[in-house]
C-alpha cells in the first residue's frame, strides 16, 4: 500500500513537471509586458523532441550516450523519496539528506560530463562553471538540512517536514533562506544563470546541453523540469506542510493532495518569476559573494539551531 | 584448532613467499625468470590474501604466528586490526605486481625488471612485516625495509628528475623514522625488545608531560608518512615519479600503514589522551584536506593531481580518528566507535580506488607518452572497458551515492549531526569545523575528479601522437577493473562490513559497541539497486516513446568556423573558477603574454598563457627552515677552522659535559 501512494506521488510529479517549467515562463512573459506562450507547451515540447532525428557528434563516446539517462534518472530518485505530495511512503528512509546532496551530485556530475563531450569549448565553459557551483553549494547543503536534521531529530528530510516546528526553532528561517539561494543554484536560475539565455558567455546549464539533441534532448530538458519542481514544492512544503498525503490518508485526501500540489507549483512560479524579472543575473566571477552568503546564513542557522536546542 | 594452524601456516608460507620471490627476480633478467618470480609473488600473496580473508570472516581474535625469539627478536602476531591492513596489502599488492611486469615492459628499457620486481616484493614484505610486529625494534625494522625500498623504487629510472624527490622522500620519512624510534624509546625506557601490551603498562604510568611528547611524535612519525599537512611535501613529488604501481602501493597501501600505526599506538599502546591532542590532529587533519584537494584541482600532472587527492583523503581519515580521540576523551562513546570504524572502512575505500586511479594513471601515461594531462582526452571512445573502470573509480573517490567511500563519509557526517548536541561546546565547535570543511572538501573533491576523467578521458585526444585505438592489454586492464568494481560495490556490503570491522575490534579488547551501526536506517543494497533501476527506466522510457535507430553522426556544431582538438577546454581552464575565488589561499600567478606574428601588426598577436602556482607551504614552511638551517650550519662552521688546538679543547669540553652529565 506505501509503495502504491510513492508510485502515485511519482506519477503525479511527472505530470505536472513540464507544467511548472511552463507555468514560469508564462508569468516572466506577463509580467515582462508580454503575452507569452501557453504554460503547457513544454509538454509539447518534449513530446516533439522524441519524435525528432538526434545528431551526435563524432567526438562523443559512450559516455555522452550514458549521461542523458543518469541526469534523468537521479531526478526520478529524488521523485521517488522526496516528500512532495506524500509524507513518509515505501522509500522514506532512502530521503536521508545526504542520500539526497549525493545524488544531486551524481546527476550534475553526468551533465557535465555530457557537456565536456563535445570537445567544444562551449560546453567546456559551460561544464566548468556548472561544476564550480555543485562543488561550492555543497558545504551549505550539508549545513542546512544539518540545522533541519537538529531541529527535527531526524535525518530524513521526509520526517523533517512532517516534524518541522519554526515557532519553537524560529532559527530554521535562516537556514531555509540558505536553501532558497541554493535551490537558485542548483536549478541554474538568476541570478546564478539565465535559463532563457543563448549567449555563450552567461550560460550555465544551456551551455552543457547544447549538443544534444531529440530523445536524449527531451531526457534532459525533462530531468531540469523535475528538479525545479521538487526542489521548490519542497521548499514550501518545509515551511508550510499542508494538503500532504500521509501513509493513513483515505479517500477525497488522494484528491485533494494533487490540487494542493499543482497550487504549491503555481505559486512558486509565480514567486519564481517575480523574482528573475525584478533582480540581473550576476557576473560569473561574483557567483562566490553569493554563495558565500548562503554558507554564512546556513552556518548561522545551524548555530543558532544549536543553542536553541541546548537551552 | 586445525584451521588456525593453517591460517598461520598460510601467512607464514606468504610472507616467505614474498621474500623468495624477490630473491628469484635477482637471478636473471630473463624473461622465464621473471615470469617465475612474479607467479611467485603473486601466488604468496594470494595464500596470505585467502588465510587473512578466513581469520577475518571467522572472528578469531588474535594469533601468534612465530613465538620464536632466535629468529626475530619478539613475536609476530595478527590481530583483528592488523588482520585488516594485511589482507589489503595482499590484495592490492597482488593486483599490483600483476599490472607491474606489463607496465615495465611497455616502459621499452627506462627500468630493469629484475630490480624493480625485487625491490617490489621486499617493499610489500616491510608492509606485511610493520603490521605483524608486536615489538618496537621489530615494529621499526620492517618500517625501514617498506621505506628503504620505496626510496630506491622512486629513483628507478635512475634520472635527475626522480633523484632529487627520492632524497627528499628518504630525508622527510627518516625524519619521521626517527620520531618513531625517539616516541619507543620514551616509552619503553630503552627496552625497546618487550611487547606492545608491556609497552601499554609502561605507558600507563608515565607522567602527562611525556605522554604528550610521545604522541606528538608519534603524530609526526605517522603523520608525515601519511603526508599531512605540512609535512607532505614529499609525497607530491615521489610519488608521482614511481613507476604506476609502485605509485600505487604507495599511495594506496603505503599511507595506510601510517594510518595503521597510528590507530595501533592509540588504542593498543597509548592511554586515552587530553581532549586538547584530539583537536589538534582534527585541525591538522582538515587543513591537510582543504590543501590537498585544492592543490588537487590545479594540479596538471595527473600522477600529481591523484597524490594531492591523496593528502587529501589521509588528511580527512586522521580527522575522523582526531574525532575518535576528542569524543573517547570525553566518554562519548558511540561517537567514538562509528569514528574509529568509520576511519578505517574509509582508509580500506581509499586503498581500493586510489590505486586503481594510480594504476590507470600509468596506462594513460603509455597511451599519451606524458603525465600532462592537458595533452589527453579522447580515451573514452575506444577504450572502452578502461573508461569505464575508471568512471567506477572517480566515482567512489568523489564518495557519490551509491560506491563505496560514500557511506564511510555518510557515516560521519551522520554521526556528527546525532552526537553534536550532546557534546560540550568546544567540542561542538571543533565538530561544527569538521563538518563545514567535510562538505567543502566533498564538492571539491569531486571538482578535482570530475576533472580528472572529464579532461582526461573524453571528447578528442589534444595530441596527433596518442595511443587510444584500443583498450590496453588484459594484464594491465584486468587489475584496474578489478579494483574499480570492488571500489564501487563495495558500498552495497557496507553495513555488514561496517559491523565486521566493529565487532572485530570489539572483541579485539576494545570497548566498542556495535550499536553504533543502527544508525543505517537503510539497506545500501537497496539503494544500488533503487538507483541503478532508475537508470534503467529512463532507458527503457527512451526505448518506449522514441525510436532509437533515428540518428545521424555530424561533428560538433561549430558556428560554421571548423573546430579542433585545440580548441577544447583545457584542464587549467576548467579549473579557472576555483582559482579565481580562492585565489588568496591559492597564491595562484596568471600571466598573458602576447606576442605580434609580424612585428609591423599589432593586432595579430600569439598569446600564452602561464599559470604558476607557488606552494604555500614553500613559502612559509620549508624555505624559512632551509634558510635557518643553512645559516646556522654556515655559523657553526666557523668552529671548523682547521686549528689541532682548538678541536683537542672542543673534546676536552665535551668529555667534561658529557661526565657531568652521566654522573
Amino acid at each position: 500500500m506505501n509503495l502504491l501512494i510513492t508510485i502515485y506521488q511519482f506519477v503525479l510529479i511527472l505530470l505536472v513537471a513540464p507544467f511548472a517549467a511552463g507555468m514560469v515562463k508564462f508569468c516572466k512573459a506577463r509580467l515582462q509586458g508580454r503575452k507569452g506562450a501557453s504554460p503547457f507547451l513544454p509538454y509539447w515540447t518534449i513530446l516533439t523532441l522524441m519524435k525528432k532525428q538526434m545528431v551526435i557528434s563524432k567526438s562523443t563516446s559512450w559516455v555522452f550516450r550514458l549521461a542523458p539517462f543518469v541526469v534523468f534518472g537521479t531526478s526520478l530518485f529524488l521523485a521517488l523519496t522526496l516528500p512532495i505530495v506524500l509524507v513518509g511512503g515505501a522509500l522514506e528512509q532512502y530521503s536521508n539528506f545526504i542520500i539526497v546532496a549525493g545524488v544531486l551530485m551524481l546527476g550534475t556530475i553526468f551533465l557535465i560530463f555530457g557537456g565536456l563531450e563535445s570537445a567544444s569549448a562551449f560546453g567546456g565553459m559551460g561544464s566548468s562553471r556548472e561544476m564550480t557551483i555543485a562543488s561550492l553549494v555543497e558545504p551549505t547543503m550539508i549545513l542546512v538540512f544539518g540545522a533541519l536534521a537538529l531541529s527535527t531529530k531526524s535525518s530524513e528530510i521526509s520526517q523533517m517536514v512532517s516534524h518541522m516546528n519554526i515557532e519553537s526553532t524560529p532559527s530554521v528561517l535562516l537556514s531555509l533562506l540558505a536553501l532558497i539561494l541554493i535551490s537558485l543554484a542548483e536549478n541554474a536560475r538568476y541570478p546564478v544563470d539565465n535559463p532563457a539565455t543563448h549567449l555563450e558567455l552567461t550560460m550555465v546549464h544551456e551551455a552543457m546541453i547544447l549538443e544534444y539533441s531529440g530523445p536524449y534532448l527531451a531526457l534532459m530538458e525533462y530531468a531540469s523540469f523535475l528538479k525545479l519542481t521538487l526542489l521548490s514544492t519542497l521548499l514550501v512544503n518545509l515551511i508550510f506542510p499542508v494538503g500532504l498525503l500521509m501513509e493513513s490518508s483515505v479517500g477525497l485526501d488522494f484528491v485533494l493532495a494533487p490540487l494542493f500540489f499543482i497550487a504549491k507549483v503555481i505559486f512558486m512560479m509565480a514567486v519564481l518569476a517575480l523574482l528573475e524579472t525584478s533582480i540581473v543575473k550576476m557576473r560569473f566571477y561574483r557567483i562566490h559573494e553569493f554563495l558565500l552568503v548562503a554558507l554564512f546564513l546556513s552556518l548561522g542557522g545551524i548555530i543558532l539551531t544549536l543553542v536553541n536546542t541546548i537551552l | 584448532m586445525i584451521s588456525s594452524e593453517l591460517i598461520s601456516v598460510g601467512i607464514l608460507t606468504c610472507l616467505t613467499g614474498t621474500l623468495s620471490g624477490g630473491i628469484l627476480a635477482l637471478f636473471s633478467g630473463k624473461k622465464p625468470v621473471q615470469r617465475i618470480a612474479q607467479a611467485v609473488i603473486m601466488i604468496s600473496l594470494l595464500i596470505g590474501a585467502v588465510a587473512t580473508g578466513i581469520f577475518l570472516m571467522k572472528g578469531m581474535q588474535s594469533l601468534v604466528l612465530l613465538n620464536d625469539g632466535s629468529f626475530f627478536p619478539g613475536k609476530l602476531v595478527i590481530d583483528q586490526l592488523s588482520a585488516i591492513f594485511f589482507f589489503l596489502v595482499n590484495a592490492v599488492g597482488l593486483l599490483a605486481v600483476f599490472y607491474g611486469a606489463k607496465y615495465i615492459l611497455n616502459e621499452n628499457g627506462h627500468y630493469n625488471l629484475a630490480y624493480i620486481q625485487c625491490l617490489t616484493a621486499l617493499f610489500i614484505l616491510g608492509m606485511q612485516l610493520v603490521v605483524l610486529a608486536t615489538t618496537p625494534v621489530f615494529f621499526v625494522f620492517a618500517w625501514e625495509i617498506m621505506s628503504f625500498s620505496s626510496f630506491l623504487l622512486v629513483m628507478a629510472d635512475l634520472k635527475s628528475e626522480s633523484i632529487k624527490p627520492a632524497i627528499f622522500y628518504l630525508v622527510m620519512t627518516h625524519l619521521g623514522a626517527g620520531a618513531i624510534i625517539a616516541a619507543f624509546l620514551l616509552l619503553s625506557g630503552g627496552a625497546i625488545a618487550v611487547d606492545f601490551s608491556m609497552l601499554a603498562v609502561l605507558a600507563a604510568k608515565l607522567p602527562a608531560v611525556t605522554i604528550i611528547a610521545v604522541f606528538s611524535l608519534f603524530f609526526f612519525g605517522f603523520g608525515s608518512k601519511a603526508g599531512l599537512f605540512p609535512f607532505h611535501g614529499w609525497l607530491p613529488e615521489a610519488h608521482p615519479q614511481a613507476p604506476s604501481h609502485i605509485s600505487a602501493l604507495m599511495s594506496g597501501i603505503m599511507l595506510k600503514i601510517a594510518v595503521y600505526g597510528m590507530i595501533r599506538v592509540l588504542l593498543y599502546i597509548l592511554p586515552v589522551l587530553p581532549v586538547e591532542l584530539g583537536y589538534t590532529m582534527i585541525v591538522i587533519g582538515l587543513f591537510s584536506a582543504i590543501f590537498g584537494v585544492f592543490y588537487s584541482v590545479i594540479e596538471t600532472d595527473i600522477k600529481r593531481i591523484l597524490a594531492f587527492s591523496s593528502i587529501e583523503n589521509l588528511g580527512l581519515i586522521f580527522s575522523i580518528i582526531g574525532i575518535f580521540m576528542v569524543a573517547r576523551s570525553q566518554q562519548m562513546e558511540l561517537l567514538a566507535n562509528v569514528a574509529l570504524v568509520a576511519a578505517l572502512y574509509q582508509s580500506i575505500c581509499h586503498a581500493l580506488f586510489k590505486s586503481g586511479l594510480f594504476l590507470s594513471a600509468g596506462v594513460a601515461g603509455q597511451a599519451f607518452h606524458t603525465r600532462n594531462i592537458e595533452k589527453m582526452g579522447g580515451m573514452a571512445k575506444h577504450m572502452k572497458m578502461f573508461s569505464l573502470a575508471v568512471l567506477l573509480l572517480i566515482l567512489t573517490a568523489s564518495a557519490l551515492p551509491p560506491s563505496g567511500a560514500f557511506f564511510g563519509e555518510w557515516l560521519v557526517i551522520q554521526s556528527i549531526i546525532n552526537n553534536i548536541s550532546s557534546a560540550v561546546l568546544p567540542v561542538q565547535l571543533f565538530l561544527l569545523a569538521t563538518l563545514v570543511s567535510f562538505g567543502l572538501v566533498a564538492g571539491i573533491a569531486v571538482f578535482s575528479m570530475v576533472r580528472f576523467f572529464g579532461i582526461g578521458f573524453l571528447a578528442e585526444p589534444r595530441t596527433k601522437d596518442a595511443h587510444v585505438e584500443k583498450d590496453p592489454s588484459f594484464e594491465m586492464l584486468l587489475p584496474i577493473m578489478v579494483l574499480g568494481i570492488f571500489a564501487f560495490l563495495i558500498g552495497s556490503i557496507a553495513k555488514p562490513l561496517l559491523n565486521l570491522i566493529g565487532n572485530d575490534l570489539a572483541t579485539d579488547g576494545i570497548k566498542l559497541s556495535t550499536e553504533s551501526l543502527n544508525s543505517f536506517t537503510f539497506n545500501p543494497l537497496i539503494l544500488l539497486g533503487l538507483i541503478f533501476g532508475l537508470f534503467i527506466l529512463a532507458w527503457l522510457f527512451r526505448k518506449a516513446s522514441s525510436d532509437t535507430k533515428n540518428e545521424r553522426e555530424y561533428h560538433t556544431w561549430d558556428c560554421g568556423q571548423p573546430i579542433d582538438a585545440s580548441m577544447e577546454y583545457t584542464a587549467t581552464a576548467f579549473s579557472s573558477p576555483i582559482r579565481f575565488f580562492f585565489s588568496s589561499l591559492l597564491r595562484a600567478n596568471k600571466k598573458v603574454s602576447s606576442k605580434p606574428i609580424v612585428e609591423t601588426n599589432p593586432w595579430l598577436v600569439k598569446k600564452s598563457v602561464d599559470v604558476e602556482v607557488r606552494p604555500v607551504w614553500n613559502e612559509y614552511f620549508y624555505n624559512p627552515i632551509v634558510r635557518l638551517v643553512t645559516s646556522a650550519s654556515s655559523k657553526i662552521r666557523r668552529l671548523q677552522n682547521g686549528n689541532i688546538q682548538f678541536y683537542i679543547t672542543m673534546i676536552l669540553i665535551s668529555l667534561i659535559i658529557t661526565a657531568i652529565v652521566a654522573l
